[in-house]
């Protein structure tokens, strides 16, 4: 869309944004002018990185509509609980962003604004955002409320040096495979008796990855977290398999390093890879870490997966942008989203944070496509045709809490030397999921 | 409480005694009487902004629905009676069980923290009141663990136990070779013991603080009379110290224990937000349900039955401990 | 006591061990300080490879460093400030005036001293949305929430201590001020004040402490713009990174004012406590 139709849009979508929402704009009607309040999320390891990022693209928003932005970078930490003091306040800001795998507890909340019909179309309609992350911004049958904002998926990236050094010429393209190639790469480098280079490392205390990682190879062992209902499914035999099968990389195959189980940042787990002490992770985005490390033995290829299994490499990661109900600036607030969803704006963002772009055409923006960026086309494959959607349920947070912790208890038995008990434990989170 | 102990700093010159030369007796009553009312009144508004009426509506909440569902017009949240304290205290439910197994938790963890912490305190106290060189330096650095953020002591604790590359296991296993395989610290049952640690590094010099101000108030002529009589040192501390110091050891009880009660702090710099299953306080648990799981409900049903374990224990225990004639009696 | 043989070896032992307790973390805090990324990352060496102050000048750029520190600064003082008012009225009335409700009040300050902080963070978050609402006075994401707040949080054990304090101090003293025709305020400001000082400066104290130290309520009630230290120090490790060095270097920085602070009214608070709290 260009700037101009922008404009012309606004205005003819005024009135229906105001009548759909049954919101008292309470100022002027036309499009000029006003202010809005943002929250943004933390997308760089400092929040200043994020925040310029962010200004740049709020001068041109600012210039072009007169709207000034006020706008406030949350780190993920503390952005739950914010939006969760914002929702049950009604006092939260005009648009919000929010992590894609939250879609389905905060549409239950009523809090946000209905994007439907004329507003949707307003927003360019829904054919230019990128199919599969389009629909993990909506709960099926339901009124949309959001839509994406920056995508990102998982992947693997593995150390050459050390891949060479083992005689492996091939990143793993199964799991299989990437459970062999993790044993060959499993080594006691200095003959002391005790290993000191795995083949994965992976932050096995963190609650969000680990639920992360039970979800994909769930879905590839033909598994979910819910079923059609909506009832959660956490013990069923594909998701415990496939548990299983992520648990094993320290238990059975013995890939991970049992102190993985201590891990809760995805950082820490970056920098044993970056120290050499692990020749594979699978993370969402970890280049900003190497780059600011002066690390540049990587190289990425996608998330394996499981043989004969479905080919669901990433969940669909990121970030997704809304309006408030409450906002009063929603006229104002639909056209920031707009612009912050706009090609060029997606084409300047996705490049300044390393993340992908939610809307297909701003891939062939000059600042991408020319990029020389050797990760794009591997995340951008994934994105489109190897990612599935977290289950779009309201109570998905509770059960990403309950599935998460199940596999850090796992982890955690193990290493202090107890049972992992993967079934057991999943069948005991999923009791505990109302 | 009492005003007997000497204080050269507060002792009045020469005070003149009070003869009835002050306004007739009744009016300067009524006025007295206003000018308490006035006194008190802004502590007993924010009393009742930031702890009575945010509590009634926190007991409110313990009878209500509260979940994502209901949270934006939370005023309207289906009221479901008892429902919540039913999940939170039946043993075979998994709320419940973690709920019964926290609170025994926690009574472990202060009834240790609190005694480990007393007994380094009143050893520091007593030694840093003899004299010696050195002392008063001593006495400021046992003083800094307290005066720096508690969250800055509890990082710096964090970066040390890890199993990996941290100072503890580091001395454990690679300097005194005490055991082979380097032990967890953060995760599974030694957590609890992590967790106490940190807990009376960071508590400890509290209790220090006050139980050396106590031995100032007991004057050192009653130990010289005792050592004349032949009291070993030993037997002094435990027929004069520690009687002399009661109240201040009854005092210090009951703050550092509701303190470590309600502990939330340490366990959520140390560990994170969820807590591992065997450090797991009563405080974070209901973090866990409101904050991570939007279990408001289950999370305020909690809360209710700690707050009346915390009004019965303590009322008893003012009752037992602090005698009478103290501020709570006119 | 008599010095004994073995005193003097149970001293020496006791305060050794005591000491490396201490001292540990505290070298742990400074050297990481100190030390290049490179050297955080891998083993703990006890010195590091290099002393560089570089964390002590990158802190700063990582994360607004000195936007959190003036928030908390104003945050604490302003909050300790109003606290031990508060806290000097209260207990005055309790130690020196007999009125009706001086029971029940003594007991709800007592009580509110155990209500766990997790209990009401909630409610209390929702009051003041509807506070704001109706009276469009901003107490979320604003520092007088903070404020108002913390200097609630100190107010029990503040006004439990001060009015022990007070009764301490003989009622002849402002009965001879009164007579000489001061009021009751009066003789308070003058007379018993300058008297309570080792008292106020232990309640100050107290109050300081725990409102620069404070972490689950800033997580809610602070916004960017009003984010203090507790929170703002959680920026050094993210998602992405954790900067252990330029987090040490901060906590370093972010302890010291306390610290130095403590430390120089350390033999008064020794004075205030004997004299107040632990009679």
């Amino acid at each position: 869309m260009t700037r101009m139709k922008t404009i012309a849009g606004a205005a003819a979508a005024a009135a229906v944004v105001l009548a759909a929402s049954g919101c008292s704009a309470g100022g002027d009607a036309g499009a000029e002018g006003g202010s809005i309040t943002w929250w943004a999320t933390q997308q760089t390891a400092t929040i200043g990185d994020s925040e310029a990022a962010y200004q740049a693209a709020i001068d041109r928003f600012s210039d072009e509509t007169g709207i000034e932005v006020e706008f406030e970078v949350i780190p993920w930490a503390d952005l739950y609980n914010r939006i969760l003091t914002a929702v049950s306040s009604g006092t939260g800001p005009d648009v919000l962003n929010i992590g894609t795998t939250w879609t389905g507890s905060l549409h239950d909340t009523g809090a946000l604004a209905t994007i439907e019909g004329e507003t949707l179309d307003w927003l360019g309609g829904s054919d230019r955002f990128v199919p599969a992350v389009y629909e993990a911004a909506q709960v099926p049958g339901e009124t949309q409320d959001a839509v994406p904002f920056l995508s990102n998926v998982y992947s693997l990236y593995y150390n050459p040096t050390l891949f060479a050094a083992a005689g492996i010429a091939e990143p793993p393209a199964t799991w299989e495979e990437f459970v062999s190639v993790g044993q060959q790469l499993t080594v006691d480098t200095d003959g002391d008796g005790a290993i000191d280079q795995w083949g994965y490392s992976g932050a096995a205390a963190n609650v969000q990855q680990n639920a992360h990682m039970a979800f994909i190879l769930g879905q590839q062992f033909g598994g979910d977290f819910v079923d059609d209902e909506g009832e959660s499914t956490l013990d069923s035999d594909e998701q415990v398999e496939a548990v299983e099968a992520y648990v094993g990389l320290m238990t059975d195959s013995q890939i991970m390093a049992p102190s993985n189980a201590e891990i809760d940042l995805g950082a820490d787990a970056v920098d044993q890879f970056i120290n050499g002490d692990a020749a594979m992770i699978l993370q969402q985005n970890p280049i900003e870490q190497f780059t600011s490390r002066d690390f540049s033995d990587w190289a990425i290829a996608p998330t394996p997966v499981l043989a004969d299994g479905e080919d669901v490499e990433s969940m669909i990661a990121g970030t997704n942008i809304t309006v408030l109900v409450d906002s009063p600036n929603q006229e104002q607030a639909f056209q920031f989203v707009e612009h912050m969803t706009s090609v060029e704006e997606q084409a300047e963002l996705a490049s300044a944070f390393g993340l992908l772009p939610v809307v297909t055409d701003a891939y062939d923006e000059p600042l991408l496509a020319d990029s020389g960026d050797t990760t794009l086309e591997v995340r951008r494959d994934a994105q489109a045709d190897a990612s599935a959607p977290f289950p779009l349920v309201g109570n998905i947070g509770e059960i990403e809490a309950a599935v998460g912790n199940a596999v850090r208890e796992s982890f955690q038995a193990y290493a202090t030397g107890g049972d992992a008990d993967v079934a057991g434990r999943l069948a005991a989170a999923n009791g505990q999921v109302r | 409480m009492t005003t007997t102990a000497t204080r050269p700093d507060t002792a009045a010159p020469s005070p003149a005694p009070a003869r009835s030369q002050l306004p007739r007796r009744g009016t300067q009553q009524r006025k007295d009487r206003r000018l308490a009312y006035l006194l008190i009144l802004p502590a007993v508004l924010l009393e009742l902004l930031i702890h009575i009426i945010p509590m009634v509506l926190g007991v409110w909440i313990a009878f209500i629905e509260l979940d994502q569902r209901s949270l934006r017009n939370w005023l309207q949240a289906p009221f479901i009676g008892l429902d919540n304290f039913a999940r939170g205290l039946d043993p075979t439910s998994a709320i419940g069980s973690e709920f019964l197994g926290s609170v025994g938790r926690t009574a472990v963890y202060v009834v240790l923290t609190l005694g480990v912490s007393w007994v380094l305190a009143m050893a520091a106290a007593v030694f840093l009141t003899s004299s010696f060189k050195g002392r008063g330096l001593l006495r400021t650095l046992f003083l800094v663990p307290y005066a720096i953020p508690t969250y800055v002591g509890t990082l710096a604790w964090g970066f040390m136990l890890n199993q990996q590359d941290g100072v503890v296991n580091q001395v454990i296993v690679d300097v005194l070779g005490l055991t082979n395989d380097r032990p967890y610290w953060l995760i599974g049952d030694n957590s609890f013991i992590s967790l106490v640690v940190v807990s009376i590094w960071s508590m400890w010099p509290f209790a220090f603080l006050m139980l050396l101000a106590a031995l100032q108030n007991v004057p050192t002529e009653v130990y010289e009379a005792a050592s004349l009589d032949g009291a070993s040192n030993w037997k002094q501390f435990w027929t004069i110290t520690l009687p002399m110091i009661r109240h201040a050891n009854a005092a210090l009880v009951l703050i550092l224990g509701l303190w470590l009660f309600n502990q939330f702090n340490i366990p959520y710099v140390l560990f994170g937000p969820q807590s591992p299953g065997q450090a797991l306080l009563i405080s974070p648990l209901i973090y866990q349900n409101s904050f991570l799981l939007w279990d408001f409900g289950a999370g305020g049903a909690m809360s209710f039955l700690l707050l009346l374990a915390l009004l019965v224990v303590s009322v008893f225990y003012i009752r037992l401990v602090l005698p009478k004639g103290g501020e709570l009696d006119d | 006591m008599i010095e004994t043989r073995g005193f003097k070896v149970a001293r020496a032992i006791t305060l050794t061990l005591l000491s490396i307790f201490v001292l540990v973390p505290l070298w742990v805090i400074v050297t990481t300080a100190f030390k290049p990324l490179s050297d955080v990352s891998g083993s703990f060496i006890w010195f590091p490879s290099e002393w560089t102050i570089q964390p002590f000048i990158d802190m700063w750029s990582t994360v607004p460093l000195a936007r959190y520190f003036t928030n908390s600064l104003v945050v604490t003082v302003v909050a300790t400030a109003f606290s031990v008012i508060v806290s000097i009225l209260a207990s005055y009335a309790l130690a020196r005036l007999s009125f009706r409700a001086k029971r029940p009040f003594s007991l709800v300050i007592l009580s509110t001293q155990m209500f766990p902080g997790i209990l009401f963070l909630l409610p209390l978050f929702l009051i003041f949305t509807q506070i704001q609402r109706t009276i469009g006075l901003q107490l979320t994401g604003s520092l007088l929430g903070m404020i108002v707040t913390y200097m609630t949080f100190t107010l029990p054990f503040s006004i439990w201590m001060l009015t022990g304090y007070m009764r301490a101090i003989p009622a002849a003293l402002e009965e001879a001020a009164m007579i000489d025709g001061t009021g009751r305020l009066g003789a308070l400001f003058r007379v018993i004040l300058p008297v309570a000082r080792p008292g106020i400066v232990a309640v100050a104290v107290y109050s300081f402490i725990t409102a620069w130290g404070e972490v689950l309520f800033a997580a809610v009630l602070s916004s960017n713009a009003t984010r203090t230290l507790p929170i703002g120090l959680q920026a050094y490790s993210s998602e992405s990174d954790v900067l252990w060095n330029q987090l040490m270097a901060a906590s370093i920085v972010v302890s010291i004012p306390i610290l130095v602070g403590f430390l120089l009214v350390q033999r008064h608070l020794v004075a205030g406590l004997s004299a107040g709290a632990v009679k």
